[in-house]
């Protein structure tokens, strides 16, 4: 497994950094490729792999600006790999950042906060 | 219009291979994304795309230059400015209008008629003379902006006044660019105006910011979000119905990319989003389907429609934790999505077109 992965972000997907020396994961930006499951599977895949040896504490910054609902999907996926790192005893957290008044936003992080065993800050910005 | 009105809009623009139109706010920032809308149009402007992206500019410029919008508090919100670009196969069309004080409707007809009849040849001469006479207020005729555009589409464009009452008129200009591969004589029918009334009648009663018909592939979508992102920007529209009408837009826009079935080599169809009131947008659209996959969509919508709010987070939820090998079955989370976030129960209509073809319509209020 490479020590990062990163993405540069475009009109229609984030920026990704996944960098497990440097200890920073975050996803900010546009999420709207025309095949949501396409554009993020390197990036579960690479979570796969992660988990199987993660760091002691992994936090994910999720700030986003819109997406579409194929993303909405994989973001959660995402998530999922993360709550199963807390089911091998480490650590894993993830703030949620969203613009004020955008309530859209607040409320899918809160949504994902319920339906998911991992701690979900929602920030305000 | 009815429920149905975004097919009767594809029929009235059923000729025409690639179509936008544009009244939301007027600012010199929009060009850049109109010719980006341009660009990725598959239509045969392309051909011309220098020429049409000059006079997309020009035009749009016009508008926001030359409106006495300011000037008429009493009239100003019922009546949007207008902006247009279509491609009639034989001739590509720019349309804008614009509101003018009745004491300046007779000049700008002097002005206009003074290019009326001139041929391509004629319109270069006239340009290169004036140009280096620079003699426009002397002669009462056409300015050099004018005349440049007259020149640059090789034909002198069409207009109409039509009088709104309290000292002003709604100015329409039509600047027609003739395709390349044009043969023969322009005919009055080719350049005539009359449909480009229609359209704006149809979009002011329809309070239509932004329509379009042509190709929704992704290439073609993403300009079109950012052309109702920066009108949301400019309106400054509260963020909280902003960002949820751009992720119905986009929904609905990409559905097209990803279910429109091909009809001439494109993913054909036709959106239009509205301003229903201060509070709520109406995002409207239509696209061929195979019939059996109309049936199913059909099928799918009216099990959600069926649903409460509670129902349909249920349903959402088990979407987003489903495998993606289960997600042909029922309806797809982008579906249940516009149902969760609509504010009416959504609208939709099938009309079988022929040779195995429907056509969907879908409206959703937010």
């Amino acid at each position: 497994m490479e020590d990062r992965f990163s993405l540069i972000a475009t009109a229609e997907t984030p920026e990704i950094v996944f960098d497990k020396s440097k200890n920073e994961f975050s996803i900010k930006g546009k999420s709207m490729p025309e095949s949501a499951f396409d554009f993020y599977a390197p990036v579960i895949s690479w979570l796969e792999e992660y988990k199987t040896k993660p760091n002691d504490k992994t936090a994910l910054d999720i700030s986003l600006e819109y997406f579409n609902s194929g993303s909405v999907k994989q973001v959660f996926k995402i998530l999922c790999a993360l709550e199963e790192i807390t089911e091998t005893g480490k650590e894993a957290e993830v703030k949620w950042f969203y613009k004020k008044g955008d309530e859209l936003m607040l409320s899918k992080g809160l949504e994902f906060g319920k339906f998911l065993d991992l701690p979900i800050e929602v920030k305000e910005i | 219009m009815s429920s149905l009105s975004v097919f009767n809009l594809y029929r009235i623009l059923s000729q025409d291979s690639f179509v936008l139109i544009y009244m939301g706010e007027f600012d010199d920032e929009l060009t850049t994304v109109l010719m980006d809308i341009n660009d990725a149009s598959k239509s045969e402007m392309k051909a011309q795309r220098k020429k049409i992206s000059y006079l997309i500019a020009e035009c749009f410029q016009n508008i926001i230059r030359h409106s006495d919008k300011k000037n008429r508090a009493d009239i100003s919100a019922e009546i949007p400015e207008m902006f247009v670009l279509r491609d009639r196969k034989k001739i590509h069309q720019l349309i804008t209008t614009n509101i003018v004080k009745n004491e300046f409707v007779e000049s700008l007809k002097v002005k206009l008629n003074s290019l009326q009849n001139l041929s391509a040849e004629e319109l270069k001469e006239l340009y290169t003379q004036v140009f280096q006479n620079n003699e426009r207020t002397e002669r009462g005729g056409a300015g050099l902006g004018l005349i440049d555009m007259a020149r640059k589409s090789g034909t002198a464009p069409t207009y109409e006044f039509v009088d709104l009452g309290n000292g002003f008129s709604n100015f329409f200009m039509q600047v027609n660019v003739l395709a390349k591969d044009f043969e023969g004589v322009v005919s009055e029918d080719d350049t005539s105006i009359n449909s480009a009334l229609d359209i704006y009648n149809q979009m002011t009663a329809e309070k239509v910011v932004m329509a379009k018909k042509g190709d929704f592939s992704q290439e073609a979508v993403l300009p079109l979000i950012q052309l109702f992102e920066n009108n949301l920007n400019l309106k400054e529209e509260q963020i909280g119905l902003a960002k949820k009408v751009l992720y119905i837009l986009i929904e609905m826009l990409q559905n097209m990319t990803r279910y429109a079935e091909l009809q001439n080599g494109m993913k054909e169809g036709i959106f239009y989003i509205s301003e229903t009131d201060s509070k709520n947008y109406t995002v409207c659209t239509g696209n061929f389907l195979k019939s059996e996959q109309a049936l199913k969509l059909k099928s799918d919508l009216e099990a959600l429609l069926k649903m409460d709010k509670i129902e349909l987070s249920k349903a959402y939820k088990k979407k987003l934790m489903s495998d993606e090998q289960e997600e042909g079955k029922g309806a797809g989370i982008g579906l249940i999505e516009l149902c969760r976030h609509s504010a009416d129960q959504i609208i939709y209509d099938i009309s079988e077109t022929g040779n195995g073809l429907s056509f969907f319509s879908l409206k959703v209020k937010v």
